[in-house]
């Protein structure tokens, strides 16, 4: 990674900078937005990647498994320092993650009896359905414009509810049959 | 250890199958812990789907709070450790493939890109259902109409609007308290 520097990028970063930069990003990122607040970071704050390596990453990160932005932030470090650099990255990213959602689990486990935290917990989960089928209708809005990628995502649906599908058969059935499709079909891209 | 060792497999199982990001796996994950190992509860799964959306960074990590319940600390670090070691490891073998740059204009990065999409939405539109099923049988009476009342507001803000996902979790919840409270 010695391409000519561009613009603002500046030398890579130590691996306890790295490390501290993460976390404060693992730690202070609310309700997702997080591809966005990694480039500003990584690209504008800090110049460690330039845009075009960042945009590249990042079209490695979204058709890999796993993810997204675990995946953008293992190909940033691991082009900044290496398998440590990858490492370091990930425990700053998601140790403030893994730890809230340890208390938030023991909160929910030791008050389920206390009728405010039922009611509570109650409308959380009832936000959480709505905020994840707005989510599949809005990828639904840009993916699933003729019929035929429609149908596969409805088939998909039927097929785990009703015919409990798993989801290596779901990938299997529904996913790598478009995708061969889409590669080998004569009139090319969409 | 072997609880702690199943959980790591349990959620590893799933790394290599997220196509589309960490939710689709959603439905599987809510199979996996609740009917397939009984660790626990639908509702307790839904409760910790919906704090997961509090907690700060990356979403997928509420999976760490299925495995607390299970096995405290250790469990927790399995399940959100486990989700991502298998992903991580194949970026840093491709990342490392000398005709990484290649891929850019490959054929196939286009075809996986928009071809794993429908699969990718049916199945986060099956976790949505699931959820929405679940919660539906906790509550009582004129109770579902609130719920389903602020589930849909959510997913109209959610469409339309850029609130902050975490907000709206905890509006909602807000909400739930003042109305049933």
């Amino acid at each position: 990674m010695d391409s000519e520097s561009q613009g603002t990028r500046q030398a890579p970063p130590t691996h306890l900078r790295l490390l501290a930069t993460t976390f404060v990003i693992g730690a202070t990122s609310f309700g997702g937005g997080l591809l966005a607040y990694v480039r500003q970071v990584f690209v504008i704050t800090k110049g460690w990647v330039d845009e075009e390596e960042f945009i590249e990453s990042m079209e490695i990160a979204e058709v890999m498994p796993g993810p997204n932005i675990i995946n953008l932030v293992v190909l940033l470090s691991d082009d900044l320092l290496g398998v440590t650099g990858v490492i370091l990255a990930l425990l700053g990213m998601v140790t403030p993650a893994i730890v809230a959602n340890c208390l938030l689990a023991a909160f929910a486990i030791h008050f389920t009896h206390v009728p405010v935290v039922v009611a509570l917990l109650a409308g959380f989960g009832a936000s959480a359905v709505g905020l994840t089928a707005g989510n599949a209708l809005t990828m639904g809005r840009i993916h699933l414009r003729s019929l035929l990628p429609a149908a596969i995502a409805v088939l998909t649906t039927a097929s785990i509810l009703l015919g409990h599908l798993n989801l290596l058969a779901a990938v299997l059935l529904f996913g790598v049959p478009y995708v061969i499709y889409l590669r080998y079909r004569p009139s090319g891209g969409e | 250890m072997h609880q702690v060792l199943t959980i790591f497999m349990t959620f590893a199982g799933l790394s290599l199958l997220a196509f589309g990001g960490g939710n689709v796996v959603l439905p599987q994950v809510e199979t996996d812990v609740v009917s397939r190992h009984h660790w626990i509860s639908s509702i307790e799964f839904v409760h910790l789907y919906a704090l997961g959306q509090l907690a700060p960074g990356p979403s997928a990590m509420y999976m760490s709070g299925n495995g607390f319940i299970v096995a405290g600390v250790p469990g927790a670090l399995a399940a959100g450790v486990g989700f991502i070691f298998p992903s991580t490891v194949l970026m840093i073998v491709i990342n490392s493939l000398e005709h990484v740059d290649r891929w850019r204009t490959s054929p196939w990065r286009h075809a996986m890109s928009v071809g794993m999409a429908p699969a990718a939405i049916g199945l986060v539109a099956a976790g949505a259902f699931r959820l929405a099923q679940i919660e539906s049988t906790v509550v009582q009476g004129w109770q579902i109409l609130v719920v389903a009342g602020i589930a849909l507001v959510v997913l109209g803000l959610t469409m339309w609007t850029k609130v902050n996902p975490a907000l709206m979790v905890l509006g909602g919840g807000i909400i739930a308290v003042f109305t049933f409270g």
